[in-house]
């Protein structure tokens, strides 16, 4: 590692006369490959590095430290866990009320799985989930593929068009989704559900698709289609295998934000599509309830289960 | 899907369309260079009419409900129940300033205007906040390895795929009566508090919910920042405070923000929080525009509330993104 | 006032028919980012013979590159044609040309292994399974691959992944194929046995190799023939003797090799004058009218110094180093040039040394006239 460059002139190597010199390289290239052999100074010659990419310096370089940043920061974050850790743990309450700790159990955890409320609402939410998945993740690969090419402009109109839903505040959509089912005549229920749903999937299935897709080297394709492929073959064989992992981690996205989902779903819900986000809501307006400790608790899990899969996915550059 | 001719070595030319005619001189007609780019599809991509469907349902359910709720605000309420009818009338805009009494005088009603201050004020209190406890955060990890990084980031994106509701109830738990919180002041001799309810309770919810949006992108926009800057800095004799100042703010501007964008705008139209923390008796313009819808009936003025909202995030979000532009061209993005 | 015209290929319609690549008039403009019109590729007629080694010369942004994109079909021409022996191709969709390219950064599938890599031309073709398996060990063998099938692209070095990229497009047997800087991410070292390997290959299969380079040795080495390219035409078409010794202008003498420039003025069809001092010039200089200024360019290796003479061009030798092989000499002349001059040892230190007054005198053959 420690080949410092020297100025080597290659040229600068002697090799006694020119006609001597002139004769070896014959034979050289009489001989073949073997025959090459660099002098000493160029045979473990690395290419030149560039400087050094490390951005920050060492770690426990003084002046980077800020007074009390670091102890805020790791306050902040326990913050953040704390309250959550507090419901996992009452989720084990044995006890008959949320928050009175009475010994370890599991009993609530299986109350709430033979609830009959709760495992309906979480079937709906999860079939409403799956299929706004699955619609949402076809749309949006679809969406990447066919924008990747398009004018500036065009692009920009397609993108405010598919990421509308984001900037627009919760309860806006909410009750404007419901007037606009109601003047289009379908009546709320299950279908426009999951077509809010899928439209409000789209962005999030966009995103890590879009980032995958940049790390690709577009010459793939055009390799592909040098090769023979045709342009539905180079889509199916090269570049859908490649973004794999942003359709994946969209996918996944996708999932939870469906299954997160509540303001929208309140107002489009009917009698018979409850989602489970709606169903605690009801709950928990009328105060703690150990039941919603458990359902709190998986939902947690969830989520981590999603994030880390997700990282994994994203993090692995192997690809 | 472009229309190619079989894959045969032998083929001979077909043009595949108009564009593919050449004239004497070999040239193709001008009009097709302005549509050249229109047509070869880029290798390893659709056609752009793939995209038709996704936007075709973005615009059906984004652009169409909006539409939607903004005519109706123009719109006249019936005698009875829900809906509108469909005769144009400002009522709608009228009731947000002023009241009508008995005798069909106006007079200058601030209530609603109250609820706009109040739902603002929360929203403002709870962006400022989020934003000063993370841009300490966010310098903090981007100073970490690469390793420690990601699982900080991890670490707080699981937050941020919480369920909203759940991380509401969790407050909803901890600020309860017989929660640890007043279990804890008890064993400090100073009683239990009523915390649950509270607009306190509210606020404290919406800094939970919104810290990792706020987190997020200054770390992304300082994860970028070369510290060496840092190092140079000192070296031309500049004192830390004077470096935060001038390089590191600077640097994380773009970050800041994206996260004072993200934070204030659903803070603002926020509903869960006010009602599940709030109790729901001070009236926030999330459950004042929901009530309007259930309960109160009054459609027309829910979606002038609506349409009101609307305006002023979008303004926001627009505000956002140039000062944000701005300060992307500063720091050298 | 311009210099003697570019060489320009053979009759396209000979080449047609003897199953070379001929392109035709070929003609690709862009619109530059503040609007303006580029001609990337400015009206180009090439004629490439069957079974060489053609190269593609130029600084970048002359359009090489875009030319060798349009044969493959990754671009489309504005006007022009493209042939291979009797067919046009410039119509045909990049899958439908018998014509193959290695990218400059390899563009290796990144999901699949090398063995799958090198089939996947064959796949597309819908060959047996076996045959491929059979082509596919084959290529890996001709590249000295033959034990890499199993691994994966990000497994291996940079020389390696050049080399399945060259077995990939050559399991096909492909007509032409086109290299577009295929060597420049590669160290010096590995440059060098690169260049072997692919002149050895190109050999023992026969197939046309076009090849884009900036690097003008590279080129001298390797070509067949050359085609220099400057702002989208090709300013010389040669083997590497006529480009070096026989530049067509300015640019493709200073472009490749070292070169001088030194003022001078004609005197007729085959003189010039450099400081008053007369030269015979072996190129045909009818194309210039008497008295013309233009440029006399001359290799630094063609140059003889000897002892002063009154009648010759006399310079200062200003410095003088010993490289080894040769000696690198800088001479003043009095009208202030300065000329680089090679000379191998051994050479009189008296006549010689730093400071010295000697003349600089030059062979009819090795000057070169070009515009000034």
């Amino acid at each position: 590692m420690s080949m410092i460059n020297h100025d080597t002139d290659p040229s600068a190597i002697r090799y006694g006369n020119a006609s001597e010199f002139g004769a070896k390289v014959a034979r050289v290239q009489a001989a073949g490959n073997d025959g090459v052999r660099m002098p000493e100074g160029l045979e473990n010659k690395r290419p030149d590095r560039a400087w050094s990419t490390r951005r920050s310096g060492r770690q426990d370089n003084q002046l980077k430290r800020f007074p009390f940043v670091g102890f805020l920061s790791v306050a902040v974050l326990a913050f953040l866990y704390v309250p959550m850790m507090i419901v996992v743990f009452f989720s084990f309450n044995g006890g008959k009320q949320a928050l009175l700790w009475q010994g370890f159990s599991l009993r609530w955890y299986g109350s709430v799985f033979t609830n009959g409320a709760i495992v309906n609402a979480t079937e709906t939410s999860l079939i409403v989930a799956v299929i706004a998945t699955v619609l949402s993740t076809a749309l949006g690969v679809m969406y990447v593929l066919a924008v990747d090419h398009m004018s500036r402009a065009g692009s920009a109109l397609a993108s405010m068009l598919i990421n509308a839903s984001m900037l627009i505040p919760e309860i806006v959509l909410g009750v404007a989704t419901m007037a606009f089912i109601r003047l289009i005549g379908l009546a709320p229920g299950f279908v426009p559900l999951v077509l809010a749903h899928t439209t409000f999937c789209i962005p999030f299935v966009v995103m890590p698709i879009r980032a995958r897709l940049a790390t690709i080297d577009h010459a793939c394709f055009e390799a592909a289609e040098d090769l023979g492929a045709s342009g539905a073959t180079t889509v199916m064989r090269v570049t859908l295998p490649l973004l794999v992992p942003g359709i994946v981690s969209g996918a996944l996205m996708a999932f939870v934000v469906s299954m997160d989902d509540f303001m929208i779903s309140n107002f489009l819900t009917t009698a018979g599509t409850t989602t489970l986000p709606i169903y605690i809501f009801s709950l928990i307006r009328k105060g703690v309830n150990p039941s919603v400790n458990v359902v709190a608790a998986l939902l947690l899990l969830l989520a981590v289960i999603v994030t880390v899969t997700s990282t994994l996915l994203t993090n692995r550059k192997d690809k | 899907m472009s229309g190619a001719t079989p894959n045969s070595k032998t083929a001979t030319t077909q043009p595949a369309g108009e564009h593919d005619k050449r004239d004497e001189h070999g040239e193709r007609p001008a009009w097709t260079r302005w549509f050249a780019s229109a047509h070869p599809v880029k290798p390893g991509m659709l056609n752009r009419l793939w995209s038709v469907p996704s936007i075709l349902i973005g615009l059906l359910f984004t652009l169409g409900p909006i539409g939607v709720i903004v005519a109706f605000s123009f719109m006249s309420r019936p005698d009875m129940g829900g809906g509108v009818v469909f005769r144009f009338s400002t009522d709608a805009y009228e009731k947000l300033l002023f009241r009508h009494d008995y005798f069909g005088n106006r007079s200058f009603d601030a209530r609603y205007l109250a609820v706009f201050g109040t739902s603002l004020w929360q929203a403002l209190l709870t962006t400022a906040i989020c934003v000063a406890l993370a841009f300490p955060i966010a310098l903090w990890m981007s100073m970490k390895s690469a390793k420690v990084q990601q699982i900080l980031v991890l670490l707080v994106t699981i937050p941020f795929w919480t369920n909203l509701i759940v991380r509401t109830y969790a407050w909803m738990l901890i600020l309860n009566e017989n929660g640890p919180v007043n279990w804890l002041l008890r064993l400090l001799g100073m009683g239990s508090q009523q915390l649950l309810y509270t607009s306190f309770a509210s606020v404290i919810g919406l800094i939970y919910t919104f810290l990792p949006f706020a987190i997020l992108p200054m770390y992304s926009a300082l994860s970028g920042f070369d510290f060496r800057l840092v190092e140079a800095a000192y070296d031309l004799g500049a004192h830390k405070p004077t470096v935060m100042r001038r390089v590191i703010l600077r640097a994380a501007m773009p970050g800041v923000m994206s996260g004072i964008a993200l934070c204030f705008i659903p803070a603002f139209g926020s509903y869960v929080q006010p009602v599940l923390l709030g109790g729901g008796r001070v009236l926030m313009v999330g459950n004042l525009i929901a009530s309007q819808f259930a309960e109160a009936r009054n459609w027309p003025f829910g979606a002038a509330l609506s349409t009101v909202i609307l305006a002023v995030t979008l303004l926001g979000a627009l505000a956002a993104s140039i000062m944000g532009g701005m300060a992307s061209r500063k720091a050298g993005a | 006032m311009n210099s003697a015209k570019p060489l320009v290929a053979r009759d396209p319609e000979v080449e047609r028919r003897e199953s070379g690549l001929t392109i035709n008039r070929a003609r690709k403009t862009f619109r530059s980012a503040e609007g303006k019109e580029v001609h990337a590729i400015d009206d180009v007629s090439i004629a490439i013979r069957q079974g060489e080694f053609f190269i593609l010369l130029g600084p970048s942004g002359c359009g090489k590159t875009t030319l060798l994109r349009s044969i493959a079909g990754l671009e489309s021409l504005d006007a022009g044609e493209i042939y291979l022996g009797n067919q046009r191709i410039d119509q045909l969709a990049p899958y439908d040309r018998p014509v193959n390219t290695v990218f400059q950064s390899y563009a290796l599938f990144p999901h699949l292994t090398v063995a799958q890599n090198v089939a996947f031309g064959l796949e597309m073709e819908h060959k047996p399974k076996d045959e491929i398996k059979k082509t596919v060990q084959e290529m890996l063998d001709l590249v000295h691959l033959g034990e890499f099938g199993g691994r994966r692209p990000n497994q291996l070095s940079g020389g390696q992944q050049q080399r399945v990229a060259l077995a990939r497009s050559l399991a096909k047997r492909p007509k032409v194929l086109l290299l577009d800087e295929s060597l420049s991410a590669l160290d010096f070292k590995l440059r060098r046995q690169m260049q072997i390997e692919l002149k050895r290959i190109q050999r023992e299969t026969g197939i046309t190799f076009i090849f884009v380079t900036h690097d003008q040795e590279e080129a001298l080495s390797m070509g067949d023939h050359i085609a220099v390219f400057s702002k989208g035409k090709p300013e010389q078409i040669g083997t590497p003797e006529e480009i070096y010794n026989e530049p067509a202008n300015r640019f493709v003498a200073d472009f490749i090799g070292d070169i001088n420039f030194v003022d001078a003025v004609t005197t007729g069809a085959n003189g010039i004058t450099v400081e008053g001092v007369p030269f015979k010039v072996e190129q045909d200089l009818s194309a210039w009218p008497t008295g013309a200024e233009i440029s006399a360019a001359i290799r630094p290796e063609r140059i003889e110094l000897t002892a002063p003479r009154d009648t010759a061009l006399k310079g200062t030798v200003e410095t003088l180093m010993f490289m080894g092989a040769d000696v690198r000499c800088e001479v003043r002349l009095t009208d202030g040039t300065k000329l680089l001059v090679r000379l191998s040892p051994p050479y009189d230190t008296a006549v010689l040394h730093q400071g010295a007054t000697v003349s600089v005198n030059v062979e009819a053959a090795h000057i070169r006239v070009v515009e000034r």
